[in-house]
């Protein structure tokens, strides 16, 4: 029985590309690799936001309203549902003059109980030193 | 084996729409949640998870599990033992 | 010999990375690891059959098909971002598997080195 973790440093801009997207649900996908695995084996997926990546993060997106298409904030929202470490890194946040009360920080109003943290870069590296692979997006 | 698609469902999961991931993760979450010998039938139109991902799931686990083609999309029965 | 998972999710032809991760594949396995090649997004692209090769473009079909005759490599779209190109099944090249995207993550908890490319 062994646990490989992966973390996802996210970089790029939301809805200029799907990297964003695509990061999260292969993120959220790593609570079902299971169905691969032995018994007892999993993977564990964390996520962080870096760069122009802290984009992402901002709450009350408009996708559906102008392109008909699910926001990004219903793939954060699930992360933290699935109880996942979501980091948004602190300068880049405030190198844009973005505050925490501007981000999608829980998920709560799907029964949520894990919070985004806004975190120091000193941080982040940590976390990128900690796990088996790092996956830029 | 019992009929699970005759029988009244305990919940239906609506995934229609919704790709992978969410299928199987959103059916393992009703899943943990559903009274010991529930029904979950849930409403799939993406082919990856409904003939592939969610059968693997169940029969890993050991749940009884029909799946049910229709025109454009699939039914799926899983009972919680 | 260890064992590569690459998950690419750039462009066929429009960009060049896509080309870049195949060639890294290759060079992997000459160097007899395994590959496991994961195809997302824009890369589905790659997965589907029927392309034609032109000088001025990347034709990486043979290039997968090269790989696929070795053993040492396997090759895999995401059904989602292939259906939502218009691609399905019975467009899909001839061994390219087609799953959602817990095969990749599933590939990677073997993978001695896992390289994420993409986008674009």
């Amino acid at each position: 029985m062994a646990t490989k973790k992966l973390l996802f440093v996210v970089r790029a801009l939301p809805y200029k590309t799907e990297a964003s997207r695509l990061a999260l649900t292969h993120a959220i996908s790593s609570q079902s690799v299971e169905i691969y695995l032995k018994d007892g084996d999993l993977v564990e997926g964390s996520v962080a936001f870096i760069g122009d990546g802290v984009m992402n993060c901002l709450k009350n997106q408009q996708a559906m309203k102008h392109y008909g298409i699910t926001s990004i904030e219903g793939h954060m929202k699930n992360t933290l549902l699935l109880d996942m470490k979501v980091m948004v890194c602190k300068e880049d946040l405030d190198k844009f003059g973005i505050k925490e009360d501007a981000l999608l920080m829980d998920a709560e109003d799907i029964g949520g109980e894990t919070n985004a943290q806004v975190v120091p870069y000193s941080e982040i590296q940590k976390e990128m030193e900690s796990v088996d692979h790092l996956l830029f997006c | 084996m019992a009929d699970l698609k005759s029988q009244t469902p305990t919940q239906t999961l609506d995934v229609l729409g919704r790709v992978c991931p969410y299928p199987l993760v959103l059916t393992k979450k009703a899943l943990e949640k559903l009274p010991s010998g529930g029904i979950l039938k849930i409403l799939c139109d993406a082919p990856a998870s409904a003939e592939d991902s969610l059968p693997r799931f169940a029969e890993g686990k050991g749940y009884p599990i029909e799946v049910v083609k229709l025109a454009e999309s699939w039914e799926l029965y899983i009972q919680k033992p | 010999m260890g064992k590569l998972t690459i998950g690419c999710f750039s462009s066929l032809v429009g960009s060049l990375s896509l080309d870049f991760s195949v060639k890294l594949a290759e060079a992997a396995v000459k160097k007899g690891h395994t590959v496991d090649y994961w195809m997302s997004g824009n890369a589905t692209m790659l997965s589907k059959k029927g392309q034609k090769a032109f000088k001025d473009y990347s034709y990486l079909a043979k290039s997968v098909q090269e790989l696929l005759a070795t053993g040492k490599f396997q090759i895999t779209a995401c059904e989602a971002c292939a259906a939502a190109r218009g691609y399905h099944k019975e467009d899909t090249m001839e061994g390219v598997k087609s799953h959602s995207m817990d095969w990749y993550l599933a590939s990677t908890f073997e993978a001695d080195r896992v390289l994420h490319i993409g986008g674009d």
